[in-house]
């Protein structure tokens, strides 16, 4: 195995162990990204100076003060901020925009050693599921570059499937963290709302969005929530609940522990592909010898129309604040106030960032408040209900990730509606507020990635990465890399 | 949900300080629509009774304990760092044009 088919578990321990140095780890993926993304189109902007020049401070450490992740290169979603390096979110409004301050994530990051390589691409503002919205340039998925990435954090899972990066931040609002995590045969965890601080990250609908890792393993993502989760007073939504040691309870006994299967998981709209890993999935649950039981989530079937009804009210007072006058593009500037703010958003977002803060001003314009927004917010309170319930009788949720595996470049850019079908797995989590893992579960006949996901009890991943963990012990999915990686 | 006519995306788009085109106005219009009429299933739902939530680790009961600082003055960022991404700064201020026409 060459040093950049390793994971983050095996990096680290021979990083700190000093059999590697983190300037050669470091150049091992800056030159691999170099010769590989063109192709691709995972990064924005790879950061190639600052990170070696990191990596070689990190080697004049004294041995004592290396971190859990010592000289680990971790790629970061171009919407969480890092002092000093652009932070586009895939929008031309901020295509110049330098943050002057670290996310609370980088800063921990950092803490623990690690080394950010780049910016990975992405939906501008979140917005998506194919990572075609980016204003700047369309990423491939590495297994078949006619298809895409998934998104919104398609550049960051590309980047991990070509293993440009060991690792990767994602963030994940009704699913950007999984759906492309799934659709690129990689591990993503979208951890409990207020688990891991959002300082720093760029705001889209705030009561769903969340930061996770995206790596190649469940173990991996275990490692990486240690050093990301916490409590802290910059993001007054952050809990304050001390973080578990994920990584020892691992290979804690699953046994006798209560899947719950929906009853909608394998029903109308699911790919056959997706239909067979599946149901390959709770049998493999089972002889681990975990009880599976089926379960109702009545409610969930609307969860589509109250997610988007949601949270786009959030991101249309979420982005009003991009008005040409604190940061970011500035259109008209010789027009009066008004005129110039209205043409600096016409000239600085793209179609479906402008489609859903039209929308969310439509649900909380007055006539219309009720009817939809308030509405949409008592079902959220039906739908967490159904969860609560089932969380009565099962200690984790088994779910498909997505409907379908990876669809062509182009096929859904015309067709809003059915792109946000696609999230229809996911956004539930997000809704509740729930932990929930996406890992590698099969492949289509045409040897495209399918992944499934758990879903656990509020601030309980330890039970969901244990349970995914030890899915991982017993198949070799997730082992598997496109071509262009092996 | 009656069809949205094309007054109301012109206020919407008011609303929402953009500036749309005759084209991109008339192409929103239907996909706003079709997303609405979509939409419409939650109507059937029934909730009575139902509080709506906001935040869902507050009605779950999980969080929500006060998360108020003490009022003391403290380091914040450079005020020059912060201004040299303003489009327009002048004497430590943003400038925005004149305001009124």
């Amino acid at each position: 195995m060459t040093l950049w088919q390793e994971t983050v578990t095996s990096l680290s321990q021979k990083l700190r162990a000093g059999e590697l140095s983190a300037a050669e780890t470091t150049r091992a993926f800056t030159e691999r990204i170099e010769s590989i993304d063109p192709s691709l189109g995972a990064f924005l902007e790879p950061m190639t100076a600052v990170a070696t020049e990191r990596a070689q401070a990190l080697d004049a450490l004294d041995e004592t003060k290396r971190g859990p992740l010592h000289g680990v290169p971790i790629a970061v979603k171009d919407i969480i901020s890092v002092a000093g390096s652009r932070c586009t979110c895939g929008s031309r409004i901020l295509e110049h925009y330098v943050p002057v301050y670290d996310a609370t994530v980088i800063e921990r990051l950092h803490a623990a050693g690690a080394v950010v390589l780049g910016k990975t691409n992405m939906d501008e503002f979140a917005m998506g599921s194919s990572t075609e919205n980016s204003a700047f340039q369309t990423t491939k998925n590495p297994w078949n570059i006619d298809r895409v990435p998934g998104g919104s954090s398609g550049g960051s899972a590309a980047a991990v499937a070509a293993r440009l990066a060991p690792a990767a931040l994602g963030t994940d609002t009704g699913g950007s963290i999984r759906q492309p995590a799934a659709l690129c045969g990689v591990v993503g965890l979208k951890p409990t709302y207020g688990r891991v601080s959002r300082y720093g990250l760029v705001a889209f609908a705030s009561s769903l969005d969340q930061v996770g890792p995206m790596c190649q393993t469940v173990e991996d993502a275990a490692l990486l929530l240690e050093t990301l989760a916490g409590d802290d007073p910059k993001d007054a939504t952050c809990a304050t609940r001390p973080v578990p040691s994920y990584s020892r309870e691992l290979d804690a006994d699953v046994a006798k522990l209560r899947l719950g299967i929906p009853k909608t998981a394998t029903g109308e709209g699911i790919d056959d592909s997706v239909r067979a890993s599946f149901d390959h999935a709770v049998r493999l649950f089972e002889s681990l010898g975990v009880e599976t039981e089926a379960i109702e989530l009545p409610s969930t079937e609307h969860a589509v129309a109250c997610y988007y009804l949601l949270a786009t009210a959030e991101a249309s007072s979420n982005l009003a604040r991009y008005e040409g006058v604190r940061y970011g593009l500035r259109n008209g500037a010789t027009k009066a106030l008004r005129e110039m703010m209205a043409e600096t958003r016409a000239g600085g977002f793209g179609p479906e960032v402008k489609r859903r803060i039209l929308l969310g001003t439509f649900v909380l314009s007055a006539g219309y408040y009720d009817a939809y927004y308030q509405k949409a917010q008592r079902v959220r309170s039906l739908i967490a209900k159904d969860f609560e319930n089932a969380f009565e009788r099962v200690d984790a949720v088994l779910m498909p990730t997505t409907p379908t595996p990876a669809f062509p470049i182009g096929d859904k850019v015309d067709d809003p509606l059915s792109m946000y079908l696609m999230d229809i797995f996911t956004i539930t989590a997000n809704l509740i507020g729930a932990p929930a893992l996406s890992f590698p579960a099969g492949f289509s006949k045409n040897g495209l990635p399918v992944g499934v996901q758990l879903v656990g009890r509020h601030f309980d991943e330890a039970t969901i990465l244990k349970l995914g963990h030890q899915f991982q012990q017993s198949s070799d999915f997730h082992c598997k890399a496109p071509d262009l990686a092996r | 949900m009656d069809k949205l006519d094309d007054r109301e995306v012109r206020q919407l788009a008011e609303l929402a300080h953009l500036a749309l085109s005759d084209d991109e106005r008339a192409s929103f219009r239907g996909q706003l629509e079709a997303f609405l009429c979509y939409a419409e299933r939650i109507q059937a739902l029934n909730t009575v009774g139902v509080e709506p939530t906001s935040y869902a680790l507050l009605e779950a009961g999980l969080e929500g304990e006060s998360r108020l600082r003490d009022d003391r003055p403290r380091e914040s960022l450079d005020r020059k760092a912060v201004l040299d991404q303003a489009p327009d700064a002048s004497d430590g201020l943003f400038k925005v044009p004149k305001v009124l026409p």
